[in-house]
Protein backbone atom coordinates (compact mmCIF):
# COMPACT_ATOMS: atom_id res chain seq x y z
CA UNK A 1 0.00 0.00 0.00
CA UNK A 2 2.76 2.59 1.21
CA UNK A 3 6.01 2.43 0.46
CA UNK A 4 8.58 4.88 2.47
CA UNK A 5 12.33 3.96 1.21
CA UNK A 6 15.32 5.82 2.75
CA UNK A 7 13.54 9.10 2.73
CA UNK A 8 15.34 12.38 3.42
CA UNK A 9 13.74 15.41 3.90
CA UNK A 10 13.82 18.51 5.49
CA UNK A 11 13.39 22.29 4.88
CA UNK A 12 16.90 24.42 4.07
CA UNK A 13 18.55 23.33 6.04
CA UNK A 14 17.27 21.54 8.35
CA UNK A 15 16.79 17.86 8.15
CA UNK A 16 13.70 16.19 9.49
CA UNK A 17 14.09 12.70 7.81
CA UNK A 18 17.10 10.51 7.53
CA UNK A 19 16.31 7.20 5.41
CA UNK A 20 13.33 7.03 6.94
CA UNK A 21 11.80 3.47 6.16
CA UNK A 22 8.10 2.72 6.43
CA UNK A 23 5.73 0.22 5.02
CA UNK A 24 1.76 0.93 5.93
CA UNK A 25 -0.77 -2.29 4.64
CA UNK A 26 -4.55 -1.81 4.49
CA UNK A 27 -7.08 -2.59 6.48
CA UNK A 28 -5.56 -0.46 9.43
CA UNK A 29 -5.81 2.66 11.80
CA UNK A 30 -2.50 4.10 12.00
CA UNK A 31 -1.97 6.76 14.78
CA UNK A 32 1.10 8.83 13.68
CA UNK A 33 2.80 10.09 17.29
CA UNK A 34 5.97 12.58 17.17
CA UNK A 35 6.68 15.41 19.33
CA UNK A 36 5.82 18.96 18.23
CA UNK A 37 8.39 19.88 14.89
CA UNK A 38 8.91 15.98 14.57
CA UNK A 39 7.67 16.66 10.97
CA UNK A 40 4.19 14.50 11.43
CA UNK A 41 2.40 16.92 9.13
CA UNK A 42 5.49 16.70 6.88
CA UNK A 43 5.54 13.20 6.59
CA UNK A 44 2.22 12.89 5.63
CA UNK A 45 3.18 15.57 3.21
CA UNK A 46 5.22 13.48 1.53
CA UNK A 47 2.85 10.91 1.71
CA UNK A 48 0.37 12.69 -0.27
CA UNK A 49 2.50 14.02 -2.83
CA UNK A 50 2.58 17.57 -1.26
CA UNK A 51 6.25 18.26 -1.14
CA UNK A 52 9.02 15.67 -2.76
CA UNK A 53 12.02 14.00 -1.06
CA UNK A 54 15.24 15.00 -1.15
CA UNK A 55 16.52 11.42 -1.53
CA UNK A 56 14.72 7.75 -1.29
CA UNK A 57 10.83 7.73 -2.70
CA UNK A 58 7.70 7.32 -1.65
CA UNK A 59 5.22 5.28 -3.47
CA UNK A 60 0.92 4.68 -2.89
CA UNK A 61 -0.08 1.69 -4.40
CA UNK A 62 2.86 1.43 -6.66
CA UNK A 63 2.50 4.98 -7.21
CA UNK A 64 5.07 7.44 -6.94
CA UNK A 65 3.20 10.35 -4.72
CA UNK A 66 5.43 12.91 -5.99
CA UNK A 67 4.23 12.63 -9.77
CA UNK A 68 0.54 14.03 -8.26
CA UNK A 69 -1.23 11.90 -11.23
CA UNK A 70 -4.67 11.90 -11.10
CA UNK A 71 -4.57 8.13 -10.73
CA UNK A 72 -2.83 8.37 -7.52
CA UNK A 73 -4.77 11.27 -5.97
CA UNK A 74 -7.92 9.84 -6.87
CA UNK A 75 -7.53 7.12 -4.25
CA UNK A 76 -6.00 9.15 -1.64
CA UNK A 77 -7.93 11.75 0.25
CA UNK A 78 -5.92 14.38 2.27
CA UNK A 79 -7.49 16.29 5.67
CA UNK A 80 -5.16 18.83 6.76
CA UNK A 81 -4.91 20.47 9.50
CA UNK A 82 -6.28 23.77 8.75
CA UNK A 83 -9.01 23.77 6.27
CA UNK A 84 -10.06 25.33 3.28
CA UNK A 85 -13.50 25.43 2.03
CA UNK A 86 -15.17 27.57 -0.97
CA UNK A 87 -17.90 29.73 -0.56
CA UNK A 88 -20.52 26.90 -1.63
CA UNK A 89 -23.04 24.62 0.62
CA UNK A 90 -22.29 21.37 1.46
CA UNK A 91 -24.48 19.91 -1.02
CA UNK A 92 -23.09 21.92 -3.80
CA UNK A 93 -19.24 21.27 -2.81
CA UNK A 94 -20.06 17.48 -2.62
CA UNK A 95 -21.78 18.36 -6.37
CA UNK A 96 -18.71 19.79 -7.71
CA UNK A 97 -16.02 17.76 -6.32
CA UNK A 98 -17.29 14.09 -5.93
CA UNK A 99 -17.01 13.24 -9.41
CA UNK A 100 -13.52 13.59 -8.92
CA UNK A 101 -13.69 10.57 -6.62
CA UNK A 102 -14.88 7.23 -8.73
CA UNK A 103 -16.01 5.91 -5.25
CA UNK A 104 -17.65 8.61 -3.40
CA UNK A 105 -20.82 7.75 -1.72
CA UNK A 106 -23.19 10.57 -1.89
CA UNK A 107 -25.60 8.83 0.50
CA UNK A 108 -22.48 8.11 3.07
CA UNK A 109 -21.79 11.98 3.23
CA UNK A 110 -25.00 13.22 4.07
CA UNK A 111 -25.59 10.43 6.72
CA UNK A 112 -22.18 11.40 8.57
CA UNK A 113 -23.11 15.20 8.09
CA UNK A 114 -26.03 14.73 9.75
CA UNK A 115 -24.58 12.37 12.36
CA UNK A 116 -21.47 15.43 13.10
CA UNK A 117 -24.98 17.84 12.84
CA UNK A 118 -23.68 20.25 10.23
CA UNK A 119 -26.29 21.95 7.91
CA UNK A 120 -25.98 20.92 4.29
CA UNK A 121 -27.53 24.28 3.10
CA UNK A 122 -25.10 26.65 5.13
CA UNK A 123 -22.65 28.51 3.58
CA UNK A 124 -19.13 26.66 4.55
CA UNK A 125 -17.75 29.33 4.97
CA UNK A 126 -20.03 30.50 7.46
CA UNK A 127 -19.13 27.67 9.32
CA UNK A 128 -17.80 27.72 12.53
CA UNK A 129 -14.02 26.26 12.19
CA UNK A 130 -14.82 23.02 13.62
CA UNK A 131 -17.90 22.45 11.70
CA UNK A 132 -15.83 23.05 8.14
CA UNK A 133 -13.20 20.72 9.85
CA UNK A 134 -16.42 18.02 10.36
CA UNK A 135 -17.55 18.89 6.36
CA UNK A 136 -14.04 17.73 4.91
CA UNK A 137 -13.53 14.70 7.71
CA UNK A 138 -17.22 13.53 5.97
CA UNK A 139 -16.31 14.60 2.79
CA UNK A 140 -12.67 12.28 3.01
CA UNK A 141 -14.74 9.41 4.39
CA UNK A 142 -17.08 9.49 1.97
CA UNK A 143 -14.66 9.43 -0.96
CA UNK A 144 -13.87 6.00 -0.21
CA UNK A 145 -10.61 6.47 -1.17
CA UNK A 146 -8.25 3.43 -0.77
CA UNK A 147 -5.91 6.03 1.90
CA UNK A 148 -7.10 8.47 4.02
CA UNK A 149 -4.88 10.90 5.40
CA UNK A 150 -5.73 13.44 8.39
CA UNK A 151 -3.50 15.68 9.77
CA UNK A 152 -4.52 16.55 13.55
CA UNK A 153 -8.44 15.99 12.71
CA UNK A 154 -9.67 16.42 16.23
CA UNK A 155 -8.29 19.75 16.41
CA UNK A 156 -11.15 22.04 17.04
CA UNK A 157 -13.69 19.55 17.48
CA UNK A 158 -15.83 19.80 21.09
CA UNK A 159 -15.31 16.46 23.21
CA UNK A 160 -18.77 14.78 21.86
CA UNK A 161 -17.48 15.51 18.65
CA UNK A 162 -14.58 13.83 19.08
CA UNK A 163 -16.57 10.44 20.14
CA UNK A 164 -18.45 10.67 17.43
CA UNK A 165 -15.39 10.85 15.25
CA UNK A 166 -13.79 7.96 16.21
CA UNK A 167 -17.43 5.97 16.11
CA UNK A 168 -17.26 7.03 11.94
CA UNK A 169 -13.98 6.55 11.87
CA UNK A 170 -14.08 3.12 13.05
CA UNK A 171 -17.05 2.65 11.16
CA UNK A 172 -15.11 3.51 7.67
CA UNK A 173 -12.65 1.44 8.10
CA UNK A 174 -12.88 -1.57 5.51
CA UNK A 175 -10.04 -4.06 4.31
CA UNK A 176 -9.01 -1.94 1.79
CA UNK A 177 -8.17 0.95 3.14
CA UNK A 178 -6.05 2.37 5.54
CA UNK A 179 -6.43 5.24 7.37
CA UNK A 180 -3.33 7.04 8.37
CA UNK A 181 -4.00 9.98 11.43
CA UNK A 182 -1.91 12.25 13.01
CA UNK A 183 -1.92 13.75 16.16
CA UNK A 184 -0.38 15.08 19.39
CA UNK A 185 -3.05 14.91 21.80
CA UNK A 186 -2.46 11.03 22.19
CA UNK A 187 -5.83 10.22 24.13
CA UNK A 188 -8.07 11.13 21.14
CA UNK A 189 -6.49 8.19 19.49
CA UNK A 190 -7.58 6.14 22.12
CA UNK A 191 -9.87 3.09 21.04
CA UNK A 192 -9.46 4.10 17.79
CA UNK A 193 -6.15 3.19 16.27
CA UNK A 194 -4.96 -0.39 16.05
CA UNK A 195 -1.47 0.20 15.08
CA UNK A 196 0.76 3.11 16.30
CA UNK A 197 3.69 4.69 14.33
CA UNK A 198 6.31 6.84 16.53
CA UNK A 199 8.06 9.32 14.44
CA UNK A 200 11.18 10.48 16.44
CA UNK A 201 14.73 11.59 16.08
CA UNK A 202 14.32 11.92 12.14
CA UNK A 203 13.37 8.37 12.06
CA UNK A 204 10.07 6.10 12.74
CA UNK A 205 10.99 4.59 15.78
CA UNK A 206 8.12 2.59 16.07
CA UNK A 207 5.60 1.12 13.88
CA UNK A 208 3.47 -1.62 15.65
CA UNK A 209 0.06 -2.78 15.96
CA UNK A 210 -1.54 -2.53 19.47
CA UNK A 211 -1.81 -6.01 19.92
CA UNK A 212 2.11 -6.75 18.95
CA UNK A 213 2.91 -3.63 21.90
CA UNK A 214 0.29 -4.97 24.04
CA UNK A 215 2.13 -9.07 23.50
CA UNK A 216 5.90 -7.60 24.99
CA UNK A 217 5.42 -5.26 26.94
CA UNK A 218 3.07 -4.29 29.96
CA UNK A 219 1.41 -1.35 31.79
CA UNK A 220 0.43 -1.39 35.35
CA UNK A 221 0.53 0.47 38.59
CA UNK A 222 3.24 -0.75 40.83
CA UNK A 223 4.78 0.03 44.10
CA UNK A 224 6.91 3.48 43.97
CA UNK A 225 9.30 1.15 46.09
CA UNK A 226 9.36 -1.00 42.80
CA UNK A 227 12.64 -0.67 40.79
CA UNK A 228 11.77 -3.43 37.78
CA UNK A 229 10.26 -1.53 35.10
CA UNK A 230 11.34 0.01 31.65
CA UNK A 231 9.73 3.45 31.84
CA UNK A 232 7.97 4.82 34.64
CA UNK A 233 6.02 7.94 35.73
CA UNK A 234 4.63 9.00 39.30
CA UNK A 235 0.96 8.79 39.59
CA UNK A 236 -1.85 8.62 41.89
CA UNK A 237 -2.01 5.45 43.07
CA UNK A 238 1.92 4.34 42.31
CA UNK A 239 4.17 4.50 39.51
CA UNK A 240 2.58 3.98 36.21
CA UNK A 241 4.85 1.34 34.59
CA UNK A 242 6.22 0.05 31.49
CA UNK A 243 7.46 -3.43 32.39
CA UNK A 244 8.61 -6.64 30.22
CA UNK A 245 5.24 -8.80 29.04
CA UNK A 246 7.05 -12.11 30.15
CA UNK A 247 3.78 -14.10 30.38
CA UNK A 248 1.84 -12.84 27.72
CA UNK A 249 -1.01 -11.84 29.70
CA UNK A 250 -3.48 -9.44 27.95
CA UNK A 251 -3.30 -5.68 28.69
CA UNK A 252 -4.13 -2.37 27.17
CA UNK A 253 -1.19 -0.36 25.49
CA UNK A 254 -1.09 3.00 27.55
CA UNK A 255 -0.11 5.05 24.28
CA UNK A 256 0.63 8.46 26.76
CA UNK A 257 2.75 6.33 28.64
CA UNK A 258 4.18 4.55 25.52
CA UNK A 259 4.48 7.76 23.76
CA UNK A 260 6.70 9.27 26.68
CA UNK A 261 9.02 6.75 27.25
CA UNK A 262 10.16 6.43 23.83
CA UNK A 263 10.55 10.44 23.36
CA UNK A 264 13.01 10.26 26.17
CA UNK A 265 14.98 7.65 23.95
CA UNK A 266 14.34 4.70 26.28
CA UNK A 267 16.36 2.28 23.96
CA UNK A 268 15.53 -0.62 26.18
CA UNK A 269 11.88 -0.31 25.38
CA UNK A 270 12.52 0.44 21.67
CA UNK A 271 14.86 -2.49 21.02
CA UNK A 272 12.22 -5.04 22.91
CA UNK A 273 9.71 -3.74 20.76
CA UNK A 274 11.28 -3.76 17.46
CA UNK A 275 13.54 -6.92 18.67
CA UNK A 276 12.46 -9.81 15.54
CA UNK A 277 10.97 -13.00 15.34
CA UNK A 278 7.54 -11.74 17.49
CA UNK A 279 5.96 -11.03 14.56
CA UNK B 1 -6.44 6.37 -17.25
CA UNK B 2 -5.52 9.25 -18.80
CA UNK B 3 -3.30 10.59 -16.46
CA UNK B 4 -1.97 14.10 -19.10
CA UNK B 5 -5.19 15.06 -20.01
CA UNK B 6 -9.01 13.95 -19.81
CA UNK B 7 -11.88 15.90 -21.41
CA UNK B 8 -14.53 14.93 -18.91
CA UNK B 9 -11.90 15.63 -16.44
CA UNK B 10 -11.27 18.36 -17.51
CA UNK B 11 -14.41 19.95 -18.00
CA UNK B 12 -15.77 18.92 -14.23
CA UNK B 13 -12.62 20.98 -13.21
CA UNK B 14 -13.29 23.78 -15.11
CA UNK B 15 -17.16 23.58 -14.03
CA UNK B 16 -15.78 23.25 -10.55
CA UNK B 17 -13.59 26.23 -11.02
CA UNK B 18 -16.25 28.25 -12.37
CA UNK B 19 -19.01 27.75 -9.58
CA UNK B 20 -16.44 28.15 -6.94
CA UNK B 21 -14.75 31.55 -8.32
CA UNK B 22 -18.25 33.25 -9.88
CA UNK B 23 -18.89 35.37 -6.94
CA UNK B 24 -15.16 36.39 -7.36
CA UNK B 25 -15.27 36.66 -10.87
CA UNK B 26 -18.57 38.64 -10.95
CA UNK B 27 -17.41 41.58 -8.25
CA UNK B 28 -14.28 41.90 -10.39
CA UNK B 29 -16.35 42.71 -13.90
CA UNK B 30 -18.32 45.21 -11.63
CA UNK B 31 -15.00 46.85 -11.20
CA UNK B 32 -13.78 46.64 -14.06
CA UNK B 33 -17.02 48.06 -15.79
CA UNK B 34 -16.63 51.12 -13.02
CA UNK B 35 -12.80 51.45 -13.22
CA UNK B 36 -13.50 51.81 -17.57
CA UNK B 37 -16.66 53.85 -16.77
CA UNK B 38 -14.20 56.78 -14.71
CA UNK B 39 -11.35 56.68 -16.98
CA UNK B 40 -13.52 56.74 -19.71
CA UNK B 41 -15.73 59.22 -18.11
CA UNK B 42 -12.89 61.55 -17.07
CA UNK B 43 -11.89 62.17 -20.36
CA UNK B 44 -15.07 62.91 -22.15
CA UNK B 45 -15.98 65.16 -19.60
CA UNK B 46 -12.52 67.08 -19.59
CA UNK B 47 -12.42 66.77 -23.42
CA UNK B 48 -15.30 68.86 -23.65
CA UNK B 49 -17.31 65.66 -24.45
CA UNK B 50 -14.82 64.55 -27.13
CA UNK B 51 -13.67 61.22 -27.26
CA UNK B 52 -11.72 60.57 -30.35
CA UNK B 53 -10.71 57.22 -31.60
CA UNK B 54 -7.20 57.27 -30.29
CA UNK B 55 -7.95 58.23 -26.85
CA UNK B 56 -10.64 55.46 -27.22
CA UNK B 57 -7.92 53.51 -28.48
CA UNK B 58 -5.02 54.29 -25.63
CA UNK B 59 -8.02 53.68 -22.81
CA UNK B 60 -8.48 50.25 -24.36
CA UNK B 61 -4.59 49.27 -23.88
CA UNK B 62 -4.26 50.54 -20.29
CA UNK B 63 -7.57 48.64 -19.09
CA UNK B 64 -6.27 45.65 -20.82
CA UNK B 65 -2.71 45.86 -19.62
CA UNK B 66 -3.87 46.84 -16.44
CA UNK B 67 -6.51 45.12 -15.37
CA UNK B 68 -5.43 41.58 -17.29
CA UNK B 69 -2.03 42.16 -14.96
CA UNK B 70 -3.51 42.33 -11.84
CA UNK B 71 -6.21 40.27 -13.07
CA UNK B 72 -3.45 37.37 -14.28
CA UNK B 73 -1.73 37.80 -10.62
CA UNK B 74 -4.51 36.59 -8.56
CA UNK B 75 -5.45 33.96 -11.05
CA UNK B 76 -2.90 31.25 -8.54
CA UNK B 77 -3.42 32.94 -5.43
CA UNK B 78 -4.65 29.83 -4.20
CA UNK B 79 -1.00 28.26 -4.31
CA UNK B 80 0.10 31.00 -1.68
CA UNK B 81 -2.19 29.97 0.53
CA UNK B 82 -1.18 26.51 1.90
CA UNK B 83 -4.93 25.82 3.41
CA UNK B 84 -5.64 26.60 -0.14
CA UNK B 85 -3.06 24.87 -2.24
CA UNK B 86 -3.55 21.69 -0.28
CA UNK B 87 -7.19 21.37 -1.57
CA UNK B 88 -5.78 22.41 -5.25
CA UNK B 89 -3.23 20.19 -5.37
CA UNK B 90 -4.17 17.23 -3.97
CA UNK B 91 -7.72 16.97 -6.54
CA UNK B 92 -7.47 14.61 -8.55
CA UNK B 93 -7.06 16.00 -11.89
CA UNK B 94 -3.90 16.45 -13.41
CA UNK B 95 -0.90 19.61 -13.67
CA UNK B 96 -1.98 20.00 -17.63
CA UNK B 97 -5.47 20.84 -16.77
CA UNK B 98 -5.27 22.27 -13.64
CA UNK B 99 -2.87 25.00 -15.78
CA UNK B 100 -5.28 25.31 -18.61
CA UNK B 101 -8.46 26.50 -17.01
CA UNK B 102 -6.62 28.86 -15.21
CA UNK B 103 -5.13 30.16 -18.68
CA UNK B 104 -8.54 29.81 -20.52
CA UNK B 105 -10.02 31.75 -17.21
CA UNK B 106 -6.65 34.72 -17.50
CA UNK B 107 -6.38 34.72 -20.61
CA UNK B 108 -9.21 33.43 -23.16
CA UNK B 109 -12.27 34.34 -21.01
CA UNK B 110 -10.64 37.74 -19.64
CA UNK B 111 -10.21 39.37 -23.39
CA UNK B 112 -13.85 38.22 -24.17
CA UNK B 113 -15.05 40.04 -20.84
CA UNK B 114 -12.63 42.96 -21.40
CA UNK B 115 -13.91 43.63 -24.68
CA UNK B 116 -17.29 43.34 -23.62
CA UNK B 117 -17.15 45.33 -20.86
CA UNK B 118 -15.25 48.19 -22.64
CA UNK B 119 -17.77 48.47 -25.93
CA UNK B 120 -20.67 48.90 -23.18
CA UNK B 121 -19.13 51.29 -21.19
CA UNK B 122 -17.50 53.04 -24.39
CA UNK B 123 -21.04 53.61 -25.98
CA UNK B 124 -22.72 54.32 -22.96
CA UNK B 125 -20.19 57.28 -22.84
CA UNK B 126 -20.43 58.33 -26.36
CA UNK B 127 -24.26 58.03 -26.34
CA UNK B 128 -24.70 60.57 -23.12
CA UNK B 129 -21.22 62.51 -24.28
CA UNK B 130 -22.47 65.77 -26.02
CA UNK B 131 -19.35 67.18 -28.65
CA UNK B 132 -19.16 69.71 -30.92
CA UNK B 133 -21.35 69.37 -33.73
CA UNK B 134 -18.99 69.11 -35.96
CA UNK B 135 -16.57 66.69 -34.17
CA UNK B 136 -19.47 63.69 -33.70
CA UNK B 137 -17.73 61.15 -31.59
CA UNK B 138 -17.59 57.37 -33.43
CA UNK B 139 -17.33 53.97 -31.16
CA UNK B 140 -13.67 52.41 -32.38
CA UNK B 141 -13.37 48.94 -33.60
CA UNK B 142 -10.22 47.59 -31.80
CA UNK B 143 -9.76 45.54 -34.54
CA UNK B 144 -9.00 48.00 -36.78
CA UNK B 145 -5.19 47.57 -38.07
CA UNK B 146 -5.36 51.36 -38.31
CA UNK B 147 -5.84 52.21 -34.50
CA UNK B 148 -3.31 51.18 -31.99
CA UNK B 149 -5.65 49.17 -30.01
CA UNK B 150 -4.23 45.95 -31.68
CA UNK B 151 -1.19 46.36 -29.86
CA UNK B 152 -3.15 45.72 -26.63
CA UNK B 153 -3.49 42.64 -27.03
CA UNK B 154 0.53 41.72 -27.70
CA UNK B 155 1.20 43.82 -24.41
CA UNK B 156 -1.31 41.93 -22.61
CA UNK B 157 -0.11 38.61 -24.08
CA UNK B 158 3.65 39.58 -22.64
CA UNK B 159 2.05 40.76 -18.79
CA UNK B 160 -0.23 37.51 -19.09
CA UNK B 161 3.01 35.41 -19.65
CA UNK B 162 4.43 37.29 -16.88
CA UNK B 163 1.77 37.60 -14.64
CA UNK B 164 0.84 33.98 -14.53
CA UNK B 165 4.62 32.96 -13.92
CA UNK B 166 4.89 35.26 -11.07
CA UNK B 167 1.67 34.63 -9.57
CA UNK B 168 2.71 30.45 -9.42
CA UNK B 169 6.24 31.52 -7.98
CA UNK B 170 5.89 33.80 -6.33
CA UNK B 171 3.81 33.20 -2.78
CA UNK B 172 2.88 36.21 -1.46
CA UNK B 173 2.21 40.04 -2.69
CA UNK B 174 2.41 38.18 -6.86
CA UNK B 175 1.54 41.28 -8.62
CA UNK B 176 3.69 43.79 -6.58
CA UNK B 177 6.74 40.90 -7.18
CA UNK B 178 6.11 40.07 -11.06
CA UNK B 179 5.85 43.88 -11.47
CA UNK B 180 9.07 44.75 -9.61
CA UNK B 181 11.07 41.43 -11.70
CA UNK B 182 9.57 42.72 -14.91
CA UNK B 183 10.46 46.21 -14.38
CA UNK B 184 14.04 45.59 -13.32
CA UNK B 185 13.98 42.94 -16.51
CA UNK B 186 13.02 46.04 -18.76
CA UNK B 187 15.44 48.47 -16.99
CA UNK B 188 18.72 45.32 -17.24
CA UNK B 189 17.82 45.15 -20.77
CA UNK B 190 17.77 48.95 -21.84
CA UNK B 191 21.07 49.42 -20.53
CA UNK B 192 22.64 46.38 -22.14
CA UNK B 193 20.98 47.14 -25.34
CA UNK B 194 23.11 50.05 -26.16
CA UNK B 195 26.84 48.10 -25.42
CA UNK B 196 25.53 45.50 -27.48
CA UNK B 197 24.68 47.46 -30.38
CA UNK B 198 28.04 48.75 -30.39
CA UNK B 199 29.62 45.66 -29.85
CA UNK B 200 27.68 43.89 -32.49
CA UNK B 201 27.80 46.78 -35.34
CA UNK B 202 31.07 48.56 -34.33
CA UNK B 203 29.58 52.41 -34.46
CA UNK B 204 30.06 54.34 -31.46
CA UNK B 205 27.40 57.22 -32.38
CA UNK B 206 24.56 54.21 -32.89
CA UNK B 207 21.99 54.44 -30.47
CA UNK B 208 18.67 52.25 -30.05
CA UNK B 209 15.67 51.30 -28.31
CA UNK B 210 15.35 47.52 -28.17
CA UNK B 211 12.35 45.92 -29.92
CA UNK B 212 11.76 49.44 -31.66
CA UNK B 213 14.26 51.85 -33.63
CA UNK B 214 17.96 52.69 -33.84
CA UNK B 215 19.07 55.93 -34.49
CA UNK B 216 22.40 57.78 -35.71
CA UNK B 217 23.84 60.77 -34.41
CA UNK B 218 26.42 62.95 -35.74
CA UNK B 219 27.42 66.58 -34.57
CA UNK B 220 23.70 68.52 -35.00
CA UNK B 221 22.53 65.72 -38.09
CA UNK B 222 20.06 62.65 -36.90
CA UNK B 223 18.91 59.71 -38.60
CA UNK B 224 16.15 57.83 -37.44
CA UNK B 225 16.88 53.76 -38.55
CA UNK B 226 13.41 52.14 -38.17
CA UNK B 227 13.07 48.73 -38.65
CA UNK B 228 11.99 46.78 -41.59
CA UNK B 229 8.73 44.95 -41.88
CA UNK B 230 10.68 41.69 -41.99
CA UNK B 231 12.41 42.71 -38.44
CA UNK B 232 8.94 43.62 -36.74
CA UNK B 233 7.75 40.37 -38.07
CA UNK B 234 11.17 39.16 -35.97
CA UNK B 235 10.31 40.93 -32.90
CA UNK B 236 6.49 39.48 -33.45
CA UNK B 237 8.07 36.24 -33.45
CA UNK B 238 10.21 36.69 -30.47
CA UNK B 239 7.93 38.26 -28.64
CA UNK B 240 5.60 35.10 -29.19
CA UNK B 241 8.37 33.03 -28.10
CA UNK B 242 8.87 34.45 -25.17
CA UNK B 243 5.34 34.12 -24.16
CA UNK B 244 5.45 30.79 -24.61
CA UNK B 245 8.00 30.36 -22.84
CA UNK B 246 6.86 31.90 -19.85
CA UNK B 247 3.67 29.96 -19.99
CA UNK B 248 5.75 26.35 -20.27
CA UNK B 249 7.69 27.91 -17.55
CA UNK B 250 4.48 28.58 -14.96
CA UNK B 251 3.17 25.07 -15.77
CA UNK B 252 6.16 23.52 -15.22
CA UNK B 253 6.48 25.42 -11.85
CA UNK B 254 2.88 24.22 -10.82
CA UNK B 255 4.15 20.77 -11.19
CA UNK B 256 6.59 21.60 -8.82
CA UNK B 257 5.37 23.67 -6.69
CA UNK B 258 5.30 21.97 -2.97
CA UNK B 259 3.54 23.52 0.16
Amino acid sequence: MIKISQLTFGYGKQKLFDNLNLTLQPGHIYGLLGMNGAGKSTLLKNIAGLVFPWAGTCTVNGISSDKRLPSFLQELFFVPEEVYLPAVNAKQFADSTAHFYPKFDHGQYITILKEFDVPTDKLLTKLSFGQQKKVIIAFGLSTNTSLLVMDEPTNGLDIPSKTQFRKIIAAALTENRCIIISTHQVRDLDNLIDAVLVLHNQQIVVAKSLDEIAERISFSIIPTTGTDYIYAEEGMMGLNAITENNDNSYNKVDMELLFNAIITNNTQLIDILNKPGHE
Amino acid sequence: MNNIFNLKRFMLLFKKHSLEHAKTNLLSTAVLAGIAAALMGFAAYTGGGRLPLQLQSIMFIYLIAGAGGIFTSLTFTELGNKRKATGVLTLPASHLEKFLVSWIYSYIIFQLVLIGVFYVVDWAIISVSVPPVHEPNKLINIFDTDQRALVGFLIFAIFHAFAIWGAIFFEKMHFIKTAFVFFIYIIVFAIINEPLLHLVTGVKDLHGVAYAQAYYIEGKNYWNIPPTDSMQNTNLVIIGIVVVVFWVSAFFRLKEKEI
